[in-house]
């Protein structure tokens, strides 16, 4: 190439870079993921984080304040907690005492927002107010005669009912539900290991539906049965939910919906495999983002899978209230939560 | 320079609106055994909207030329199958391989190492009985080693001549299961009432290699006719630097041998 033929061909491409992403916006439809009315376009540079400053390990679980905030919890002890805007924008952070921080779930106690932490490595289920002081520590549970010591036990979820009880899945230890009084005083637990229906294996993610007001209800995940069991508020087994292939972490009820980040699925363990799935009022599968159009075989959903390598290992989904998505993902290259907006 | 400022393109693209162009996942193939007799048959199943399936049964890699996917495909030969997806708004998928492989030479019984409890099978015929081929090592059909060798004994229905030995191992090295460090080969010579070489497979585990059943298939070097074979297979005794595992001792997986 001459110097003449050069200097052409760079303003063109001047030109070209100048117009390209309007003219590359135009030209590449957008993927929209999503099924039926729950579709979403994805924005995966949401977080505005500076990885440098504000490192993140696994990005576990993700809720939303009363004001609107969004708090993402990690187990990188350099920032326990991340709590953005909706825009993605650094709030604040806080939290150096939590390595195994693995579940985060909100409740609203008389006004007041109140945060539960599981640790899988502490071995506890820690309360704190949304800027962290500690309120309350519950160890391992002894009153159910079940655990010899602390490392059996690793808390992977809780759940707040409107009284106050708490509701502790152990996720990653003997896989029971211990149900607590507000005060953590221990009443019952229920769940764990065994031939039949009512046991559960891998409890990783515990919620309550309300969406029939006179028949609440807790949703039990069953992970590795690609499941959920359902029981009664003390314990007693209702049903069970099956999402065959999809290894389904913790269920997060908004609205109409119940929303669930899938892990991985059956058809490609261990790599990274994973989608979000969302059920309706009936527990029927609408649609799933990154993953096959749902569809069934009598009453039972046919194999789920992957089909757009959009997520790795999702591990949690968020719903603000203007109904956007978070999803905070496992061991996926340490990437920062991705927001979807509804179409 | 023309490369950087395709890449710059690329990059400014990128930023613009937030996401990158998404890659299909590989498709699901599902077949009940990679062995069969007679005929069998595979499915492939990939539900997303604006993307199609292609495939091809000579080994060669998927073209959106190729044919395209609609039903259940019938196969009678030993067929190598590659199944990709392509979409015009999506990055093409990896592509997944199926062996399917046919029936040999008759084999009487097999006599095999005793596997690792947690991987073995109470059934005798495990390895020449047509079930297998799914790349899942808790799919119930493999024998796990994690020893240093593993002796298997063939024997066939009548002295035939040998044309080749298959093994149908997996490799899995996510899930610390390696292909070997050697596969040894031998058959019993009736006149010096001894086992004698018949070939080998020598493995080197530089570099991370596929998941996937892994079909080696050892061709003897002269003409030979035998009623009885010798396996001997070494498993990766220290997993190599690059991998989670380094210096563990690497497991092996097989469970199909046919002889043609």
């Amino acid at each position: 190439m001459n110097r003449k033929q050069f200097i052409k061909q760079s303003s063109v491409t001047a030109l070209g870079l100048w117009c390209a992403p309007t003219i590359l916006r135009c030209a590449k439809p957008e993927t929209i993921l999503g099924h039926n009315n729950k579709r979403y376009r994805i924005n995966i540079q949401w977080s505005q984080v500076n990885a440098a400053q504000y490192p993140v390990k696994d990005c576990h679980e993700m809720v939303q304040d009363k004001i609107g905030r969004i708090i993402l919890l990690t187990n990188e002890t350099k920032n326990n907690v991340i709590i953005y805007d909706k825009s993605g924008k650094l709030i604040c952070t806080w939290g150096h005492e939590y390595p195994g921080a693995h579940g985060l779930t909100l409740f609203n106690e008389n006004g007041e927002d109140a945060l539960f932490i599981c640790d899988n490595n502490l071995h506890q289920v820690i309360k704190t107010t949304v800027d962290g002081r500690v309120l309350m520590t519950l160890d391992y549970p002894k009153e159910t005669g079940q655990y010899n010591k602390a490392e059996e036990y690793i808390p992977t979820e809780t759940i707040i009912a409107p009284n106050g009880d708490i509701y502790i899945a152990d996720g990653y230890g003997k896989d029971f539900v211990i149900q607590y009084d507000y005060k953590g005083s221990y009443i019952r637990h229920f769940a764990g290991r065994g031939e039949g229906d009512q046991y559960v294996i891998n409890t990783h993610g515990i919620c309550i539906d309300n969406r029939d007001k006179n028949n609440p209800c807790l949703i039990v995940t069953s992970r590795v049965q690609n499941a959920f069991k359902r029981y009664t508020m003390d314990g007693k087994y209702i049903d069970t939910i099956p999402l065959p292939g999809a290894w389904v972490c913790r269920p997060v009820i908004n609205g109409d919906y119940l929303y669930v980040a899938v892990l991985q699925t059956n058809a490609r363990l261990d790599e990274k495999s994973g989608f979000v799935l969302i059920l309706d009022k009936n527990y029927k599968v609408v649609s799933n983002l990154g993953g096959n159009l749902p569809a069934y075989n009598s009453n039972r959903p046919e194999e789920m899978y992957q089909t757009i390598k959009v997520f790795q290992y999702p591990h949690d989904v968020c719903i603000d209230d203007e109904q956007n998505l978070y999803v905070a993902q496992w061991n996926s290259g340490k990437v920062y939560p991705y927001k979807l907006m509804p179409v | 320079m023309r490369k950087l400022i395709v890449l710059l393109l690329l990059f400014v693209f990128h930023q613009s609106i937030g996401q990158p162009m998404f890659q299909l996942a590989p498709p699901m193939l599902k077949y009940t055994s990679g062995f069969f007799s007679g005929s069998t048959s595979f499915e492939i199943i990939f539900n997303q909207p604006g993307a199609e399936v292609h495939y091809t049964l000579n080994g060669d890699e998927p073209t959106e030329n190729d044919q395209l996917y609609s039903n259940a495909v019938t196969i009678n030969k030993k067929t190598v199958v590659k199944v990709k997806a392509f979409g015009k708004d999506f990055s093409p998928s990896e592509t997944v391989t199926a062996n399917f492989i046919k029936d040999g030479k008759v084999i009487d019984k097999i006599r095999f190492s005793k596997p690792n409890e947690y991987y073995a099978n109470a059934k005798t015929d495990v390895l020449h009985d047509n079930i297998g081929g799914i790349v899942n090592y808790r799919s119930g059909t493999w024998l796990g080693y994690d020893n240093d060798t593993v002796t298997i004994y063939v024997d066939l229905k009548k002295k035939e001549k040998i044309i080749s030995v298959l093994i149908s191992l997996l490799q899995d090295e996510n899930s610390w299961i390696f292909l070997p460090e050697q596969i040894l080969v031998y058959y019993y010579d009736d006149k010096q009432k001894a086992y004698l070489s018949l070939g080998k497979e020598v493995f080197t585990h530089a570099s991370k290699g596929p998941k996937e059943c892994s079909i080696r298939e050892i061709i003897p070097g002269k003409t030979i006719s035998a009623k009885k074979l010798l396996i001997e297979i070494f498993p990766l005794k220290k997993i190599p630097d690059w991998h989670g595992g380094k210096g563990n001792h690497g497991w092996l997986f097989i469970d199909e041998i046919k002889v043609y």
